[in-house]
């Protein structure tokens, strides 16, 4: 196979299938030397699981990565092979060791050597000296990694990837959304001196945010639904050209309202200024029985912190939460519990499900206050009566009650920790994420639920990175942009849709 | 005076358990008989066995594995030896290869440990528990009433005293830490092996073989538990079934004790050294003080719960400064 030499990587109709779920639809995507690539899409659409092929860390299904230095296949495929090809990803979150030096994490794996094997700290030190000097950061090679700002920990993982593994490709993977805007501009800066310097480089800036993209990079790739649908030249575009290709056409499916919010009574839940720690400044809300209300906004603007404030998991937080119209403290889940709230992480598998037991355990455990006896005693035949409600309900697909709760897939998963939510009849209910790793085929089911039944009782908040779901099923969308509410958006009134959620969430200025 | 509280931290931070050390050391000196050459060196002396255990213990937990089987390798890979070497060969007059050979032994029972659970994903925990019994059941089948008479070639490592006082087996404990000391902080393996304990996914992505180093750290464990075996036999002249049986709590206490995260990736091999000597002291100042055999285990238990209660301040005082 002979390829452009002009060409840093390309992606040959590179697929990649999970179970259910096919993530990237036969890719092609060439990356040529010399150019600054931005990557850009919603989540989901597919574009870190390609970045994980290009870096070696997947190996593709189906087609391959090729580089002049040979190539990824679905054979032949690891993190050591794509470093020798050149390859190197620096991700949003860097695979550091925290007790280690910086000068050991630098140079983990290729520590230069003397004679039988014993390494050279003198040279180790000088060259990561320079290093730290030529990004410019406060660090030592003897300081340890954990204790430095994840800022400078970031800058230190990219400066491994450009001087230490001397990469030619290098894949940034979200590295700006924890950079200070300063920082962002000077490392973005510091890519073209780069390329200045070695015209062989090339960077792919994985990114959500159409603002970067459209500063930085030469050309834009827009993925959807694992397809490459655009690749576009930066300097012909404008960023509500590129907004369109991200979110293309939209289909939604209407959903049967059975509940209205209640406009007359007391609101369930009113807060007013709200606010936990960094990430949220300030929140007014009020909120009626009947009411599906979406958060939307991107990482860190503010989404997460409110709703996890309201659940009492952020303890510093400063405002007033009125429960029907009666002021409550909430400092700690269990305040939140009592005050009628209910909660569903985000991290499903990590914070809800509690793997090795029962669907039946797993069903009941919220419940287990009221399906008990004085004693304590678990109450058998009133647990199985209300899990078996749940799971024909909801059309939980499962072999039976007590079967363990880990061979159900996500969705069906998924059904069983929303339908427990309703069995302390909350006035509140708290959802983080729903259908996250939920596939297509439940996801119809757990909105239905959502709207159909949660709201019926309780009002609702409910956070999802889908705009199309919130679109879907609430009746007015919050959108967060650093740490505020910029704009509600309300059901039946101009702007209640996909594209107008996308853009405020990317703080797009919008007429009103 | 921020300076001298920063020293201060810096001392109790980096190296607490050698502030308790010196701690000991000084209530010792109110022990009439404890600070003497003599005293010193039988202390070390005694202690040169558990501490080529805990430095091999030390390598295994630094790839947040653990090997509880030490214990039996200690006297299994003597006892293989002897048995091999003088019962069923006529190798007395040349007792070096019975040396080297308990040394292989201790390394190929190391490999099998780190083979079994490395390349098969089994708990180390497990398989160390199992070969732990296994071990220990061979050696009360081969030598179920002991050796007692070994050649003196044999035994030099353990018993011989140079110009009369200095033990042997003291310098050859001093020289295994240097070289851990060397291969843990100046060479790749020792690079290599902070890494994968402290960020396996990290340490695998940036290209570390990760299944070799853990099994070559099972492999350095079975040698040095061997050469512990090999001096212990040689203090006591002997080697008997049950030698060993149930220090491998001591050699535990010793590893975490020297400042080594269960989890991996944390520890330094002079922590270790101070830990060793620690649990000696301890030891020696309870036969000085004539604590009676029947209190003298609750009196180790209590000195060695505040001890390793001290040691686990480390880490908060490391976030104080970090604070403050």
């Amino acid at each position: 196979m002979t390829l452009d030499p002009s060409i840093s990587f390309a992606a040959e109709a590179v697929s990649r299938r999970f179970p259910g779920v096919l993530a990237v639809k036969s890719v092609d995507l060439a990356v040529r030397k010399g150019e600054i690539h931005g990557l850009i899409g919603k989540n989901g659409a597919g574009k870190s699981v390609l970045v994980s092929m290009v870096a070696g860390l997947l190996p593709p299904s189906q087609g391959e990565i090729v580089t002049a230095r040979g190539a990824l296949t679905p054979h032949q495929s690891s993190p050591v092979r794509a470093k020798g090809l050149g390859i190197a990803l620096v991700t949003q979150e860097p695979a550091f060791a925290a007790d280690l030096s910086v000068a050991d994490n630098l140079f983990m794996g290729c520590h230069p050597t003397r004679s039988l094997r014993f390494v050279a700290p003198g040279e180790t030190r000088r060259r990561a000296n320079a290093l730290v000097e030529h990004l410019g950061l406060r660090a030592r090679p003897e300081d340890r990694m954990g204790d430095l700002p994840l800022e400078t920990q970031q800058l230190l993982a990219f400066g491994r990837a450009v001087f230490i593994d001397a990469a030619t490709t290098i894949l940034l993977d979200e590295i700006t959304a924890s950079l200070t805007n300063e920082r962002k501009e000077s490392l973005l800066r510091l890519l073209r001196t780069l390329i200045g310097e070695r015209p062989d480089l090339s960077f792919t800036l994985i990114s959500h945010h159409v603002s970067e993209v459209m500063g930085f990079t030469d050309r834009v790739s827009v993925m959807r639904d694992g397809n490459r649908v655009a690749t576009l030249d930066t300097a012909a575009t404008t960023a509500a050209e590129l907004a369109d290709w991200i979110v293309g056409d939209v289909e939604r499916t209407e959903i049967n309202y059975t509940t209205r919010p209640d406009d007359t009574a007391v609101p369930v839940l009113s807060v007013r200024g709200l606010k936990a720690e960094r990430s949220l400044s300030h929140l007014d809300l009020d909120l009626r029985r009947g009411e599906v209300v979406g958060f939307s906004g991107l990482e860190g603007s503010g989404k997460d912190a409110a709703i996890e404030a309201l659940y009492g998991l952020v303890p510093n937080h400063d405002g007033k939460t009125l429960m029907d119209g009666v002021a409550v403290k909430l400092d700690s889940p269990k305040a939140a519990q009592r005050a009628g709230i209910s909660f569903l992480p985000k991290h499903r598998e990590a914070q809800a499900v509690i793997q090795n037991r029962s669907v039946l355990d797993n069903a009941v455990i919220a419940g287990l206050p009221v399906l008990t006896t004085r004693l304590g005693f678990v109450k058998r035949r009133e647990c199985e009566r209300v899990a078996l409600s749940i799971v024909t309900r909801l059309r939980v697909k499962t072999p039976g009650l007590h079967v363990p709760i880990d061979g159900l897939s996500g969705g069906n998963k998924q059904k069983v920790m929303l339908g427990r939510l309703s069995l302390t009849a909350p006035r509140l209910v708290l959802l983080n994420e729903p259908t996250r790793g939920v596939d297509i085929s439940a996801k119809p089911d757990i909105l239905k639920m959502i709207r159909e039944d949660l709201s019926r009782a309780a009002a609702v908040i409910m956070i999802s990175e889908s705009e199309e779901e919130l679109v879907e099923i609430c009746d007015r969308i919050l959108v967060f942009y650093k740490g505020r509410v910029v704009r509600e958006l309300i059901r039946g009134r101009p702007g209640f849709d996909v594209e107008t959620v996308y853009k405020t969430i990317q703080g797009v200025e919008l007429p009103a | 005076m921020t300076k001298s509280k920063n020293l201060l931290f810096l001392v109790l931070e980096k190296h607490l358990i050698w502030a308790l050390l010196v701690l000991l050391f000084i209530a010792g000196l109110a022990v009439p008989g404890f600070l003497s050459v003599r005293n010193i060196l039988n202390v070390m002396w005694a202690a040169a066995p558990l501490g080529c255990m805990v430095l091999g213990l030390f390598f295994v937990v630094l790839t947040a594995n653990v090997d509880l089987s030490l214990e039996s390798t200690f006297a299994l890979a003597p006892t293989l030896a002897i048995v091999a070497c003088f019962q069923l060969l006529p190798l007395q007059d040349l007792s070096f290869i019975a040396v080297i050979a308990t040394l292989l032994v201790g390394a190929v029972l190391g490999l099998a440990n780190g083979l079994f659970s490395v390349k098969l994903r089994v708990s180390s925990f497990l398989v160390t528990l199992g070969t732990l019994l296994l071990m220990r059941g061979i050696v009360v089948y081969l030598i179920p009433e002991g050796v007692y008479y070994l050649p003196e070639g044999y035994v030099y490592l353990g018993s011989a005293k140079l110009f009369g006082i200095l033990p042997v087996a003291v310098l050859v404990w001093i020289a295994v830490f240097i070289l851990g000391w060397l291969l843990v902080d100046y060479h790749r393996l020792g690079k290599d092996i902070l890494a994968l304990g402290n960020n396996e996914e990290a340490a695998f992505i940036a290209g570390v073989s990760i299944d070799r180093t853990k099994i070559l750290c099972f492999v350095i464990a079975g040698a040095l538990a061997a050469l512990g075996g090999l001096l212990e036999v040689g203090r006591l002249q002997s080697v008997v079934a049950d030698m060993g049986q149930g220090d491998i709590l001591m050699v535990f206490a010793g590893t975490i004790l020297g400042g080594t995260a269960l989890t991996g990736g944390k520890g330094n091999v002079g922590g270790v050294f101070a830990a060793v000597l620690v649990i000696a002291i301890i030891e020696n100042l309870m036969n000085l003080f004539g604590v009676p055999p029947s209190i003298r285990q609750v009196v180790f238990g209590a000195v060695l719960l505040v001890a390793i209660y001290l040691a686990s301040l480390q880490e908060n005082l490391r976030h104080a400064r970090m604070e403050g």
